[in-house]
This record gives C-alpha cells, structure tokens and sequence, in this order.
C-alpha cells in the first residue's frame, strides 16, 4: 500500500450538541457505512463460498422421494424449510447474492470521488511536503545551470517515460509524468460489469425461458413444454424433424455424432433448414434449438421371417414394436424386443432380443447386416431382420434467453477491467528544478498503486541516469556530489 | 519413445528437481540450484513432447484432439501448468528456493496420474467435441498452475514464520526468502491466476450456453469454480483494502487451493454432474 491510499477521509460530523435526529441520522450512516464496506464485502464473499457447497453436496430439484429414501424424513423437513433441495433460488441465498450487489454499488460508490481525485487531480507542483509523503524520492544537485537542467530533463522525460507536462512558477518548474491513470478504474469496472451480469441474468431469467421438446422424424410441433415447470410455450413458427442420425466410433457403440435435420416453417412455408448437432444449434428469432438426447419412438415396429435352422421358413413374419410380447407357432418361449439400433453395423439397424422359457430368459442380439447369423444361437427357430420401420425422435433443449447478449458484454467488461486492475499501475514521477542560477537542486519523487518493486527499479534507474544527465560536462566523471 | 516413456521421464525430473531444489537450500551451491532447474526444462519439455506425441496420435487414430480430454490428460496438462508458472516465478524473483515447494506438487501429480487413470487415447463424445475445450481448459489449468505455485509459497510463508517465532534460525528455513518476498510472489501469483480463472469460467460458460442452452446451471463444477472464485476475491480484497498481509493471506490463499482441488478432483470423484468425463 502507498501512503496515498492510506490517507484518511476528513469526518464530517457535526459538532452540534447530540440530538434524536442527529442519533437517527448517525443510524442511518452506521448502516450505510456497513452496507458500503469492504469488511461487509469480504464476510459476504467468505459466506457465499461457504453456503455455496451446501448445494452441491445435498441433491438439487430432486422428488421427494428421492430425499426420503436417501436421508429420511427428518432431514428432508429440514431441507424443505431451508430450502436446502433448491437453494440457488431460495430466499435466503438470493439475499446474500442481492446483498453483495448492494454492497458492490454502494462501496464504489462510496470509494470513487477519491479514486477520482487521485486518477485526474494530481498536484502540479512537487513542493516539500509532498516530496516528503513519497514513498520513492531522491535529489540531485549539479552545477549545470537550471535551462541546462531543464533541456536535459525533458531528454530524459522524453526517453524513459513518454509524455510528461511543465509546471512553472517563479521558483521552480516541475516536470509531471502520469502514467496508468485509468488503471485505478480497473476495480471500478469489474464491479459495474458484476452488476451489468445480474441485470443480463435477472432480465434473462425473467424474460426468457428454457424448456425441452422431443420431436419424431417427420413430426411437427410448434409447443415446447417448459423446464419443471407445468407450462408450455407456443412458438411463433413450427419445427419440422426431417431426419435423425447417430453415427458411432467405428467398432463400438459409442456415438460420435448426432444430428437432426431441421427445418423452420412459418405461414406454412419453409424458412430455414438446419442440420443441428451437439456444439451447433438452431437459432430462430433468438431462440436456440441444442442437440440433447435421442431415442426410438414407441410405434416403431421391427418385421422377421422366423427361420427353421436349416433356412426355411418356418412360420409367418411378424411384426412387433419394442416391449411387445409374440410367440412363434411350435416354440413355447416367449419372445420380444428390448431395445432397437436405428443405426448400427453398415448404418443399418438391429435389435436386443429376449427369450424367455421355463427355463429362465436369454438374451441375445440381431443385425439386419448380417442376416443368417442367429442361427449360430443354436435355437429350434432362427429370426431375419426382413424390415424395420423405425422412427426415431431428437430431443432438443430450447432455450430464448434475451439476457445473454448483456452477460457476454458484461463479461468482456469484466475481463477488461481486471486486466487494467492487475496490470496497469497507476504511476507519477515528479521531477522539480529550482529556477536558482547558484543553485540547481532537482528533486525527484515517485508513486504507484501497484507493483511497487517493479516501479522501485524503473524509478532508481531514471534517478541514475538524471544524476549522469546533470553532470556538468556529460560523458566525464567529474566527482561532484549530491 | 512413446508419450508414457516421456511422461515417466518428466515425473522422475520433478522428483530430481525436488531432490535438488532441497539441496540447494541447504548448500545454495550454484551447481545444484541449476541442476534443479535444468531438471524442471527436462521435465516441461518431456511433458510437451508427451502431449504433442499424443495429440499426432489421436489424429493417426482418427480421433483427433487436442489431448485435454480426460482425466488422465488434464491432469498432466496440470501438472506441465504448475512448472511452466514456477519457471515464470523463479525468473522473475531469482527464488529458487521455492522450486522446493513447487515441484513436489507436480511430481505427486504426475506419479498419482500414472497411477491411478488408464491412458490409452480416447474418442471424444460430442459434447467435447467443441473449440470452447482448448479456451476453457488452458484459462483454467493456467490459472490453477498459478494458484499452485501461491501455494506452495504460501507454506513456505508458514513454515517460516513459525520457525521464526520459535527462534530457531540457522536451519533451512533461514534460507528462505525473506517474507515480504514470499508475500509478494504469492500475490503475484494469485494476481495472475484470477484473470484467468475468471476467463475460465467464462468461457466455459459460453461453451456452455452452446452445448446445453444454459450459461450458468449451478451444476457442482461451475458452483466450486466459483466459490473458488469468491475466496480469491475475498484474498484480493483483503490485501488492497484492508491491507492485510503475511500470515492472513498465506492461510486465504492455501484455502484457495483447496477449493481450486476440490474443484477438480472432489467434484469427478465424489459428486456428480456434467463435468463427469473430465
């Protein structure tokens, strides 16, 4: 810390007599003092950071019976009266967050004009008693005569610092370098930009909306029931799904890819077609359709030739959909579908099977790719993939939050204003030449209000190289003290 | 030489770097204070070429990615983080007696990652695949690399105060830096870090907000982010305004390390979320 900051802010209260009014208004003070403090916004820092893990440890937006099985009923009351099972929303963390907003304003507020005053009102003359409140001084005294001095100076100015300004009265001229100045507003506009982020936040939230659709290849659908809520919104165009496709790593079932064909329809004609996968969105008017998740839908059916082993048929096809129980004529086990493949070796599809006898259930797996290998199951009658009418359905997070463009702002800001906070110092040198022809003394005095080691050896140097400057015949040693 | 080869050899430089950087505290002989920090490039440079090796890999394998996508892989990428920001901290304060504190940390990382998580290539699932990742993760593995070595100064702080009030001089730990020094080196650090934890989060919530339709979802690895967030806020704070330094700020600063640990391993390893694959 530098003196300047350190500096303290004149009290201004009355000296009258103590009256009810003056108590109240001195009430009032202690509370605004207290909300515009730094102690208040370090305690609410440490107290969000604590309260904080509470929801991450116990689950969030959970049913009920989840709380119950997994810390019983006494807990979960608990809970519930805390709000502990949704307590980003709750009333007591959103006052802490409103809290620390307060707090944010009110201290900038309260810190600024001094701020300002430090950044725009720097003395122009370095005279004694400022020279003594630097933390970084030193004086020369050369028998170059002062307009010597002063061309040197301005060489020296010039060379190592950039641009400085003159100050001249009849006893001296002070040379003033200014440099950073505007790195003193750094915290002030990371705080603006945390305010600038809840607003964007709060409109958002207010504003906005996020819901979840699942749509059929070859569906339409133009309503998006929203996020835990009993709603749903209705869109200003319709939503068409064309196609849906996973492609898998070669070799396994994990996917590499999922894409849906989609196509905006609005009075009936088509606007826009987009081929959507996760990292890549739809935007319509501002709402965003995301790649989420995927599945089969329910009236797909699957047809086999059920084959005896030697390849022939051996009853007739069926078709079933998934979960849907069949038998086959001279067979006593029961048969179904467990899962459906839309796209699987060669992109074509396949299915889980399960068999279930008195024995107990089997399960095992066919793919239209490779049509006569179940027979290699070994059973009294093999299955063959002969078609499959699989509609598969996307499911899509939608989300129109009119708040974002302001928190990305906000957090640009945000950067900015900690990269000048951190990384540019505010920083003055004073350099000041006696106008005495038997006498040039030149003090030199300097501040930061960051990094004062860096400055410290930027600001010795300069005073070395002022101290070779006014020597009286540059480039000879001549001895002279300070 | 394969990538786990080189990653064996930066593992065994960081604990040669450990070895010496000791040695150096006790003798301060020059010879071995530049052993120390030649075995430190030996194991940055191992490290490089591993990720680069692995990296060239993915894409022979058809899976190409920048290697940052599993645990294994950050966790080295931690590991090379934490050293690159010690080597930027000896440089610029001449200390190289914190590299005794330092390179510990990265040894038992990587010792732990060859340990502990399987490191065959993998492929990538899609919500990774993604230009956010190399953004989100490097702010973010460059940050906790700072805070790492704030860290390891902050013990150091510790360690030297005590033995301070203790009275007993003339062991190693009279040949600690002084402790402003040591004050100053865990400021810088942290004055650093917090930029860049603050870009992390950023980014990835801008990521976020592409892949999930939601910038900020309180998911446990955004909620510890950002408590770590508010403890290096509140260190920030303390120190400008309330002018507090030496013993509060080490202990503020350990603290938040911790968070920036628990943000990493605690919430893969005992919570769940969207974070799980990495």
């Amino acid at each position: 810390m530098t003196s300047e900051n350190q500096q303290k802010v004149k009290s201004r209260e009355s000296t009258g007599k103590p009256s009810t009014k003056s108590t109240e208004k001195s009430f009032i003070k202690g509370i605004y003092d207290s909300l515009a403090s730094v102690t208040l916004a370090i305690f609410l820092l440490i107290i969000l950071a604590m309260t904080s893990i509470v929801g991450t440890v116990v689950l969030q937006n959970g049913r009920p019976e989840q709380y119950l099985k997994e810390y019983g009923p006494g807990a979960y009351r608990l809970f519930q009266s805390l709000a502990l099972d949704d307590m980003y929303r709750s009333w007591w963390f959103l006052t802490l967050l409103t809290l620390l907003l307060v707090n944010i304003t009110l201290c900038s507020i309260k810190r600024f004009p001094r701020t300002w005053r430090l950044m725009t009102q720097s003395p122009a003359v370095l005279d004694e008693s400022l020279f003594r409140r630097m933390k970084f001084r030193g004086s020369v005294r050369r028998g170059v005569s002062p307009g010597e001095a002063e061309e040197r100076i301005r060489d020296l100015l010039a060379d190592r610092f950039g641009k400085f300004t003159e100050n001249r009265n009849e006893e001296a001229v002070t040379f003033f370098v200014d440099r950073g100045w505007y790195g003193r507003m750094g915290a002030y506009v990371v705080h603006l930009s945390i305010l600038l982020l809840a607003i964007g936040a709060i409109y958002g939230g207010a504003v906005g909306f996020k819901g979840f659709v699942s749509i059929v290849e070859g569906q339409t659908i133009n309503r998006v029931p929203l996020r835990g809520r009993n709603a749903a919104v209705k869109l200003p165009f319709d939503i068409r799904c064309d196609d849906f496709q996973v492609i898998y790593y070669p070799g396994t079932r994990q996917p590499k890819d999922y894409y849906s064909d989609l196509v905006v329809i609005r009075d009936g004609k088509e606007v826009q077609r987009k081929r959507i996968e996760v990292n890549h969105p739809l935007i319509v008017d501002g709402i965003y359709f995301y790649q989420s998740s995927y599945g089969v839908d329910q009236s797909s059916t699957v047809t086999f030739d059920v084959l005896d082993p030697s390849g022939k048929v051996a009853a007739p096809s069926v078709t079933v959909s998934v979960g849907q129980p069949f038998n086959v004529i001279g067979d006593s086990s029961t048969y179904g579908i467990q899962q459906i493949l839309p796209s699987y070796i060669g992109g074509r599809p396949a299915v889980q099977m399960s068999r279930i006898t008195a024995g107990g259930r089997q399960d095992f797996f066919i793919s239209m790719a490779a049509p006569d290998r179940d027979k290699l199951r070994g059973g009294q009658v093999y299955f063959r993939i002969r078609d499959a009418n699989i509609r598969e359905y996307t499911g899509l997070q939608v989300a129109w939050d009119p708040g974002v463009p302001l928190v990305w702002i906000a957090s640009s800001v945000m950067i900015g204003g900690l990269f000048i906070a951190f990384f540019v110092p505010h920083r003055r040198v004073w350099l000041r030449v006696e106008l005495d022809p038997e006498n040039t003394a030149v003090l030199m005095a300097g501040s930061t209000n960051r990094n004062p080691a860096s400055f410290e050896k930027e600001f010795d140097g300069a005073l070395v190289a002022l101290k070779q400057a006014l020597k009286k015949d540059r480039g000879k040693d001549i001895g002279d003290k300070e | 030489m394969s990538s786990s080869t080189l990653f064996g050899i930066a593992t065994f430089a960081y604990l040669f770097a450990t070895f010496f950087y000791v040695g150096y505290l006790a003798f301060r002989g020059r010879a071995v204070g530049n052993a120390a920090t030649g075995m430190v490039w030996l194991g940055v440079v191992s490290q490089a070429g591993a990720m680069i090796m692995r990296w060239v890999e993915s894409y022979r394998m058809g899976i190409g990615h920048a290697p940052l996508s599993n645990m294994y892989e950050s966790l080295g990428f931690f590991g090379w983080c934490v050293m690159i920001a010690y080597l930027v901290v000896e440089y610029r304060f001449k200390q190289k007696a914190v590299g005794a504190f330092v390179s510990p940390l990265a040894f038992v990382i990587l010792a732990a990652n060859a340990l502990l998580f399987p490191d065959e290539i993998q492929p990538l699932v899609p919500a990774l695949q993604s230009n956010w990742l190399i953004a989100h993760v490097v702010t973010s593995f460059v940050a906790y690399g700072s805070f790492a070595v704030s860290f390891g100064v902050s013990i150091m702080y510790l360690v030297k105060r005590r033995s301070e009030r203790m009275g007993s001089e003339g062991s190693l730990v009279s040949l600690f830096p002084e402790s402003k020094m040591l004050d100053e080196v865990n400021y810088k650090s942290i004055a650093v870090g917090f930029p860049l934890l603050s870009l992390g989060i950023i980014t990835g919530a801008a990521w976020a907000n592409y892949a999930w339709g939601t910038y900020w979802s309180w998911d446990p690895k955004e909620t510890w982010s950002l408590i770590t967030w508010f403890i290096y806020a509140a260190y920030l704070h303390a120190r400008f305004t309330r002018g507090w330094q030496g013993t509060r700020t080490a202990v503020l600063s350990i603290v938040g390390f911790s968070a920036v640990i628990f943000t990493y391993f605690g919430v893969n390893f005992l919570l769940s979320g969207l974070h799980s694959y990495s």
